[in-house]
């Protein structure tokens, strides 16, 4: 854009703004908002965003815009941050850049940046409990063995590093307590408790960790995890997790019920409902779950060959998110020309929903969404 | 079409894009050196196949867009003619909005393709 036009699209905009003081309009104030992020001005844009939030707190263009401003607000934070190491690397610097970084929830770069200041600054107790966060967040919905070692190992360092910190403590409770490994759980929410003893947390995580222990005891012909080190349990929930038996996942998600999957229909019938959608299925990504523990619940005829198609999608989805290195897959969006296929994928199962061309496709994604959260955590 | 790729790198949240053929032939890319436009075109390839395989099966009509969305990573695969335009965003990014970037270089991508191959 050349100097003419710039000033040209700032009076524009200037005009369109008095306009909009005077009679507000949603698309016009999105117009504006987008008109200033073109030409750079942040803080104008602001200014017409908080304008615009203040007169339409709930309509859906404007909250769009604020979800993007707050992006770009993120990305202007990482800007300065890197700014700021690059003129005095200092400890304080790389946490601000990773926080930076985490809040765009780019935690790649954030972990390279923590590994960084590690490798520049030694051992330093923060940097390390933040990775270890972040590998115990990505296991609790990954369930891969690799991260909850990558977490422990994490956590066992940064204890190391400052033998007075209470996180990575409680955090290695947790981990443990998330496995099922009661014994060294208790210890370490005892040493929390040791350190603090107001830690209301720890103490309703040792609470929970006696009554889960009695629960998994009085299971009949469960193993007894006692004997059991850490990396065989993390070990055996990912071999669990990739078959889809529900025994072990239950152990890792701690819930109180005896199979995670059971009776989804109702979520299923309510989003069917809330969506208009013509077709419902919940369902395993693996078939042997869904054959031995039938996970597929059917809402009108014929469904049982979409909810097959539909679970090959929901495979294509994990074999090509994985093939890219995008990580667990969560969402896959099929428009055609007369209807359109939303599949959400958590923990190994999905849930598809066929809706028409004119639906709301991000309304009834999130619709979608929610319902597999809580019928997968139940 | 180097133009349009440019032009849709320059957006919020897009990472990159890429056109390659029907059958996983790269035409042009930027995928900000992350990603191999290969690999990239290969796996989409054989991803955009099979969903319009599922498509048919499931009575969706012809497919107008993919979108995969996963942990590091937001995939939209836009099949036009016998090209396939696939674009790489931030994953956290609102899914409208970030379609709404796309919608405009996809239309000038039919045109270009109109244009070489006339009804």
């Amino acid at each position: 854009m050349g100097l003419l036009s710039l000033s040209k699209e700032r009076f524009r905009l200037g005009r369109l703004r008095k306009s909009l003081e005077k009679e507000p309009l949603p698309h016009g104030i999105a117009e504006c908002v987008l008109g200033y992020l073109t030409l750079g001005d942040h803080a104008a844009a602001q200014e017409v965003l908080e304008f615009g939030c203040s007169v339409f707190p709930d309509a859906q263009e404007i909250r769009r815009l604020q979800a993007r401003m707050t992006s770009v607000e993120g990305e202007r934070r990482v800007r300065d941050a890197k700014e700021a190491l690059k003129n005095a690397p200092t400890a304080q610097a790389y946490l601000e850049l990773a926080d930076a970084y985490r809040a765009l929830q780019r935690d790649d770069s954030c972990a390279a940046t923590l590994e960084d200041l590690l490798k520049r600054h030694g051992e330093q107790c923060s940097a390390l409990v933040q990775l270890g966060a972040m590998r115990l967040e990505r296991y609790r919905d990954s369930l891969k063995a690799s991260d909850a070692i990558a977490a422990k190992s994490w956590f066992d360092r940064a204890a190391l590093a400052d033998a007075d910190a209470i996180k990575p403590h409680y955090l290695l409770a947790e981990l443990f307590a998330l496995v099922g490994a009661w014994a060294p759980a208790r210890a370490c929410a005892d040493r929390t408790l040791a350190l603090a003893p107001e830690h209301e947390r720890a103490r309703r995580l040792l609470r929970e960790i006696d009554h889960r222990q009695a629960e998994s005891n009085a299971e009949a012909g469960s193993a007894d995890p006692a004997d059991e080190t850490f990396e065989s349990l993390v070990l055996q929930i990912e071999i669990a997790r990739s078959f889809g038996a529900a025994r072990n996942v239950e152990r890792a998600e701690g819930a109180s019920i005896t199979m995670p999957l059971q009776a989804p229909t109702a979520e299923v019938q309510r989003l069917r409902e809330t969506t208009g959608a013509s077709c419902v299925v919940f369902g395993a990504q693996s078939r042997p779950s869904v054959e031995s523990h039938d996970l597929v619940t059917e809402c009108d005829d014929g469904l049982r060959e979409r909810s097959n198609v539909m679970r090959d999608l929901a495979d294509l989805c994990d074999r090509a998110a994985r093939g890219m290195d995008l990580g667990a897959p969560a969402r896959l969006v099929v428009e055609g020309a007369d209807s359109t296929c939303i599949l959400e994928l958590k923990r190994g199962t999905f849930m598809g929903v066929l809706v028409g061309r004119d639906h709301d496709v991000e309304g009834s994604a999130v619709a979608t969404r929610d319902a597999l959260e809580r019928v997968v955590r139940a | 079409m180097k133009r349009i790729i440019e032009n849709l790198k320059e957006r919020v949240g897009v990472k990159g894009a890429l056109v390659m053929t029907g059958d996983g032939v790269v035409a042009a890319s930027d995928l900000g050196g992350s990603l191999d436009p290969d690999s990239v075109a290969a796996l989409a390839s054989a991803s955009v196949l099979r969903a319009m395989k599922s498509a048919a099966e499931l009575g969706l009509g012809r497919i107008q867009r993919l979108t995969l969305t996963a942990a590091f990573g937001r995939f939209v695969f836009v099949p036009i003619d016998e090209l396939v335009l696939v674009v790489v965003t931030e994953p956290q990014l609102d899914l409208d909005l970030t379609l709404l970037e796309i919608a405009g270089p996809a239309r000038q991508m039919i045109a270009m393709s109109r244009l070489d191959h006339p009804m």
